[in-house]
This record gives structure tokens, sequence and C-alpha cells, in this order.
């Protein structure tokens, strides 16, 4: 099995968490603006956190965009074996004997998107859950089914 | 059932009443006066009426609270309102605490904590109950149920047929033999603590100049926040007084401060510095002597209990078979007088809890080689197949000291010396321990001096603000030429070590740490590089086990294709040995099968319920906040072991994670 990508669109459920924050910032600034609040010295506020939500939505469209292009996970004879993260790669191999439980998770934005997550729990005491984000559902639910017999499997010493 | 100490119902009670009667005593005098609500002589009443209602909630808590220790389960059932019953498989349970702060001592109350492996918080914890019953359900919960559960397996009872949990027939068999072979068991003569465990051996026990020796080398984070906590209750005045007796009138303030001459300002800096860090230390000092004070520790079977503690008592269990990681510690100070820590991690405590956030001391202080010696001991017990061998992994931190010749009782003393030499001779070179490589210590030097660079800058914008002299902010760069040593013993300190069934990892200077982690116990196995270590093509690989003390044991700053090897290596022994812990198991069972026992039908290996990491269900907790009914915890391991008898898909020996996966990151860093 070749290390799996992700869905192209779940690049729009990382952007959307973003622009929700970015929308709340930029709330900010209107709620400052139409209170006529001024800071002592610098730009208005208006202009201020517009520019912040403008700087973050930014960076969550070129995060979205890299990451995106970062996450691959496999299932290996043995583990779980995923790669992601933008800024600090991370390389994890979760072995299927150390899996408690799996799930399959769909908020709000995934399903508008038609997309599902896997998560998948482990004892362990860092990074003890593992998200596998921008699955199809179908997709989403082989996983999980693929993981809990191959967990089941391999039952025995789960700490 | 029993109940708790009514005492400690009484002393609840007051203590709830008092709580809610304050807060209507105040509440009704803000109602009536501040915002005229109600009438002066309805607010007289919220008192009285909220002291019945704190007061009457605890009784009722009282009344509602019911326990129950049974040969296999502690039963709780709780709850004034919602109603809360609560099974404990007593092989499921990690640790079991029992503390007696000053108050509750001085009112012969303790308090029992039960921790497992799955949840947030403790498990269970009973507040609080009789000494002599604390420490009833501390024996009868940990060595006892253990030894009946080994003996049952022992004398070909069936451990299987335990295992399947199916309910009264199989545990009550069992049962009756265990009563035989331990008549201590049903708490007969409880109050003499000498009587009660025949193979009770003490392991160790602090000596009153270890404890004089701890109390002045160890350092305490915590005590740095105390001289402050003095301040208000007249601390205050003896700072300013000691200011003013150096030169400098506090109360004049800031720009006053600025005006003095620098000697002055320096000098009264550097007192004011030198009478903290004294205070720090005097506060640490006693800290740690009150917490110490009469530390032993024992060894029942395969288990360990410690006690400690001058003001109030604390005791705790440490099941040998759930140890997940041993951390041996040893700071700057000890390290020169030839001294160790250790600590036995297991999964058992939510972060912060209990114990040295979740881990317990074993021994807070003892001679090296005696330290590393017990860490072997408890090694060598917590693998049940036996196939820790006393091999050279503790070697390495020993060899690498200048006082490893101290202990020359211990055994490896004469293997010591050869290497010894050399590690005088080439200080770096550290002949078990692998080091980062050597790249990382330019980053460290390169780190040091960035952040140096930040204070500057933070200081240069402060003397703006203030009235400080610009020149302090370029008082962090006179330690710039001391960067290359730090990064140098950081380097050096840092490393790892890997033996066929472990993987021992080390880091720190001022207080260095070596963890143990059994290959046996790793959970998941991460290789992560930040843009910084990228840069540097660096990469650090950390190997998490359930351990509940966190963080996980960290190789740093090694190269990735070194950092990918030991990932594959360590994903590969984890499968050996987990295949070898499962042949042993299996081999149990069939021996317990052939003793002429029922089995559960399609569930032979069922015999790995038994094993003390055989969680299958409870060790995430957080999802299920009672996860260990026994019927949910059958469910899930009978669904795995739906298909038992196939052979398990991967075999000893294929290589799992064969494929190199270094192309698909290398070209970005």
């Amino acid at each position: 099995m070749q290390l799996q990508t992700l869905h192209p669109r779940v690049r729009l459920v990382w952007i959307a968490s973003t622009l929700v924050s970015a929308g709340f910032l930029a709330g900010f600034g209107v709620a400052g603006d139409a209170f006529g609040i001024r800071l002592p010295v610098g730009p208005s506020p208006l202009a201020l956190f517009g520019g912040l939500a403008a700087l973050v939505g930014l960076m969550g469209v070129v995060f979205a965009v890299l990451r995106y292009r970062v996450w691959g996970y496999e299932v290996r004879d043995d583990s779980l074996y995923l790669v992601r993260g933008v800024l600090t790669r991370r390389v994890s191999s979760v072995p299927f004997v150390r899996v408690q439980h799996v799930d399959t998770r769909r908020g709000p934005v995934e399903r508008a998107v038609g997309l599902a997550s896997v998560v998948v729990y482990t004892a362990g005491s860092r990074g003890a859950d593992i998200t596998v984000p921008g699955l199809t559902p179908d997709r989403a639910t082989e996983l999980r089914e693929r993981l809990r017999e191959l967990a089941a499997d391999s039952d025995y010493d789960a700490v | 059932m029993r109940r708790l100490h009514p005492r400690s119902a009484a002393v609840d009670a007051a203590q709830g009443g008092l709580q809610l009667g304050s807060l209507g005593l105040f509440g009704g005098f803000f109602l009536a006066n501040e915002a005229s609500v109600l009438p002066f002589s309805v607010a007289l009443l919220l008192a009285p009426l909220g002291f019945l209602l704190g007061a009457g909630y605890q009784v009722g808590y009282y009344y509602r609270f019911s326990y129950e220790l049974s040969e296999e389960e502690l039963l709780v059932t709780s709850g004034v309102v919602g109603r809360q019953r609560r099974e404990i498989p007593l092989e499921r349970v990690q640790n079991v605490d029992v503390s007696r702060p000053a108050l509750k001592r001085a009112l012969g109350l303790a308090v029992v904590r039960f921790e497992t492996a799955g949840g947030s918080s403790t498990e269970a914890t009973l507040d609080a109950v009789d000494p002599d019953e604390a420490d009833r359900l501390q024996r009868q919960a940990g060595p006892e149920a253990r030894r009946r559960r080994e003996g049952s397996a022992g004398d070909t009872t069936d451990e299987a047929s335990d295992a399947t949990g199916d309910g009264a027939t199989a545990p009550s068999g069992s049962g009756g033999s265990a009563v035989g072979d331990a008549p201590a068991a049903n708490g007969v003569g409880d109050a003499n603590p000498g009587a009660r465990v025949d193979d009770t051996e003490v392991v160790y026990e602090i000596s009153n100049h270890e404890l004089r020796v701890l109390s002045a080398v160890s350092f305490r984070p915590g005590a740095f926040a105390i001289p402050f906590v003095g301040i208000p209750l007249g601390g205050e005045d003896l700072v300013v007084r000691a200011l003013q007796f150096v030169g400098i009138d506090l109360r004049a303030g800031l720009r006053e401060l600025a005006r003095l001459d620098p000697t002055t300002l320096a000098l009264g800096a550097v007192a004011l510095v030198a009478a903290y860090l004294l205070a720090v230390w005097l506060v640490s000092v006693v800290l740690t002597y009150l917490q110490y004070y009469g530390f032993r520790l024992e060894r029942t079977g395969d288990e360990l209990r410690y006690e400690r503690g001058l003001v109030g008592r604390y005791s705790g269990t440490i099941p040998l078979g759930k140890v997940q990681t041993v951390r041996l510690g040893e700071n700057v100070l000890m390290r020169q007088l030839g001294y160790a820590a250790l600590a036995v991690e297991t999964a058992g405590y939510a972060a912060g809890s209990g114990g040295d956030g979740g881990s317990e001391t074993t021994v807070p202080l003892g001679v090296r080689g005696d330290v590393f010696e017990l860490a072997r001991d408890v090694l060598a017990a917590s693998d049940d197949t036996g196939r820790y061998e006393a091999s050279e992994e503790l070697r390495g931190p020993d060899a690498s000291d200048r006082f490893a010749d101290s202990d020359a009782s211990d055994g490896f003393a004469d293997a010591d010396a050869d290497e010894l030499t050399a590690a005088e001779t080439t200080p770096v070179a550290d002949p078990a321990f692998q080091q980062p490589a050597e790249r990382a210590r330019s980053r460290y030097v390169r780190r040091y001096l960035i952040g140096l660079g930040l204070v500057c800058v933070g200081l240069f914008g402060a003397s703006r603000l203030t009235g400080l002299p610009t020149a302090a902010a370029g008082l962090p760069a006179l330690v710039a030429p001391l960067t290359p040593l730090a990064a140098r013993l950081k380097w050096r300190h840092r490393g790892y070590h890997e033996t066929e069934w472990s993987l021992v990892t080390r880091e720190g200077f001022w207080r260095r740490r070596t963890r143990i982690v059994p290959v046996f116990r790793l959970q998941t196995v991460l290789v992560s590089r930040t843009i910084f270590q990228r840069r540097w093509t660096l990469a650090s690989v950390t190997a998490d086990t359930a351990s509940s003390a966190g963080g996980g044991a960290v190789v740093y700053d090694v190269g990735p294709e070194q950092a990918e090897k030991l990932r594959v290596s360590l994903l590969d022994r984890l499968d050996n040995a987990l295949s070898e812990r499962r042949r042993a198991a299996r081999k149990r069972a069939r021996r317990a099968a052939a003793g002429g026992e029922r089995v559960g039908p399609s569930r032979a290996p069922a015999a790995s319920d038994e094993e003390p990491g055989g969680h299958a269900e409870t060790a995430r907790g957080d999802e299920h906040r009672e996860p260990q009914h026994d019927g949910s915890d059958a469910a899930t391991s009978g669904e795995g072991r739906a298909n038992d008898e196939t052979e398990f898909q991967w075999v000893d020996g294929v290589d799992p994670d064969g494929t190199p996966t270094n192309g698909h990151h290398d070209d970005e860093g």
C-alpha cells in the first residue's frame, strides 16, 4: 500500500476553521469601530484587526495547502503510519496492538463538503488520539473497520 | 457494604455547612443592604439555611456513599441526587494511595485513592476512612488480590476461566483456595502492621544522613514562588528594610533607582538575588525534609509500597507488573556526591493528581550503585516473560561519571574501570550512550545566542519605557562566551542507548533524567523534525508509553536516517517482544487448560486478560467514565477473539516497516 493522500477538499475544511478565527478578529475590529474605540497609538481598530484577520486568513490558506501536501497515511502490516505537520514534520507509527478504539467523526464543515475523519485512540500519553482527516465517508468507514479488525486481531497488550 | 468514617462525615458536614452558611450570610447582607431586595429579617435566615443545606448535603453524601472490597473488585456506590455505581476490577487497579495530610492525620483519618489506567482523574476516592481500614484496603486490593490470582493460576485452577469473567462460579472456586493461602485477606489482625504479610521486605529506608543530603541538594522549582507568598504576611517590610540596608529605598520608586550610582545598584541587585536564592533554598530544604522524612520502600511479592512524610503521612503502591518506565534522576549536586534518585512511572495517575507529576518516587536519594541495582530489579520484575537480562543498559550512566568508582561495592565497578579512564581522557566519549549528532551542538550554541539576543532586545525596550540605563540591555551579552560550554553540556548529557529489551534515553545537565523504557511497553513511535531541526537535518524520536507522567522518552537530534532506523527497529522489537509475551501467555493458558478445568469456548488465549498490561478497553477511559464493568470489558475482548485460531497476521521476523520513507519529506527540508 502506497502512502495515501487525503481528499483535496480537506483543504476547505482547514481553511474554514481558520476563517472562523479570522472572522472573530474582523468582528472585534468592526465592533471596536462601531463603538468608536481608539487606541492611544497606532491604527484604528478596524484597520488593525482587519489586517490581522486578513493575515490569519492568508496564513490559514497557505498552511492548508502545505498541510495537504504533507499529509499522508498508510495502513501497514502491523501499524498505522502517518506523515504530517507543516512546521514540525511528524512521522508516527501506531502499532495496531496499541489501538484502543477507533471512531469516525463528521463535523459540520466536514459534512458540508462531504468528508469524514477517523480518530484512532491509544493509551499513550502523548498524541494519544490520532485523527486522520479528509476521508470520504466510505473510505472513513472502510478505514475504521479495517483498523478495528487489525486491532482486534492483535488484541493483547493495550497498555 | 461499608461506610466512610463518621468522623470524616462530621468534619465534612461542618465544612460544607460553614461554606454555604457564610455564603448565605454575605449573600443575605448584600441582598438586604446593597440591593435591598429582601427584608433584613428574611436575609438573616439565609445564613442558618445555608449552613443546614451545606451540612445536610454532606450528611446525605455520607449516608449515600458506600463501598465494598470483594476478592475481585471494588464496588463504590455514591451520589446524593444522581446515583453512581462503579465497579473496579482489582486486576485493573494500578496504584492504591493512602494519604493522611496533617489535619486528617490529627483526626485519625486517611484518604484512599484507587488509580486505574483509564480516565482523566482518580478512579475512586474514599475520603476518608480509618487508617487501619485504609491499610487493609491497600493490602487487600494489591498484593493479596494479585497473589490470589496467581495462586489460582499456579495450582492449575485455571487462570483462563477466571479471566472469562463469567461471574460467580469460577471466581468462587478459586476464591476458596485463596482464602486458604492468604488468611490475612479477611482482615483479622489489622492493627499490627508487622504480622500481616509474611514476605514483606524493606528494600530501602532513608537514613538521617541521606535525608539531610537530600534536603540540601534537592531543588524544588515550586520553592521559587514561596518567598513571594511570604511577602503579604509582613515579609514586604523585611525586603524593603533589606534594600534600605544596602542603600536602596524602594519607596522612592524606580526613578530614584535609576539615579543611584551603578555600583550601589549592582551590589543591591546581587544582595537581593542572593537573599532570594537563600530563601528559596531554605524553603526547599524544609519542604523536602517534611516530604521525605521517614521514607521507606517495601516489597511484598510483586508490589512495591512506599511510605513517607513527617507532618502528613503518605503511602502508595506500585505493582511491578504495571511499570511503564523507570526514571533515574540525578541533579548536578547528586552526581558530584555519587547519589541518584529513582522514580517509577505507571499508567495510573491522572497528571498532577498524585506523586511527582504522574510518577512515584521510589527512592528519593540513594548511593548510585544501589539505586541502579534497584532499577534493574524493578525492570526485571516488570516483565513476566523473564526476558529481562541484567544487560549493560544501566552501565552507561554510571560509566560516564567521575564518581562511578566510589560505589565499588556494586557488581559492575570493575567493568567500568576501563571505560572510566576512557571517559576521562576523552570526556566527550560516552561508551554506552550515543550522543546527538555533532552538529546539534552548533545548533544549541545558536539557540542560546538567539535567546540571549532576545533578552537583550527585551531589556532594551524596557530601558526605553522605564528609566533604566540603556547599558543594562547589554548585560546578557556578557554571558555569550559561556554558550559553547552550555551547549556542550546539554549535548553531552543528551543521548540514548538501545538494547534488545529496552530503550534508554537521557537528558538534562542540571537535572539529568535517564529513562528506561521496556520495548514491550511502547505505544507509538514518533519521529519529528521542527523547521529548525530540518535546517540542520536533524530529527527527534519519541518513544511513547502509557505512562501517565507523560512526555515519553525522547531521543534528541539524531540524523534523519538514524531516526528512521530507530523507529523501524523499535517497532520491530515491540513486535518480537509482544509475540513472545503472547506465546508465553498461550503456554500458560494451555497449561491451565490441561489442568482439566473448563475454558471459555473459543477463548483460549483469554489468559491474556490476566496479564498486567491487559487492558482491552479501559485504558482510554475519558470516553467511558465507567469503563470497568465486567460486561463491557468482556464484550470488547470477546469481539477481538472471534477469530481466535487464525494466526496473527504479522509473523515474527517480518519487517513491519520495510519501505524507506525518507524521500517523501527530505526534499522539503
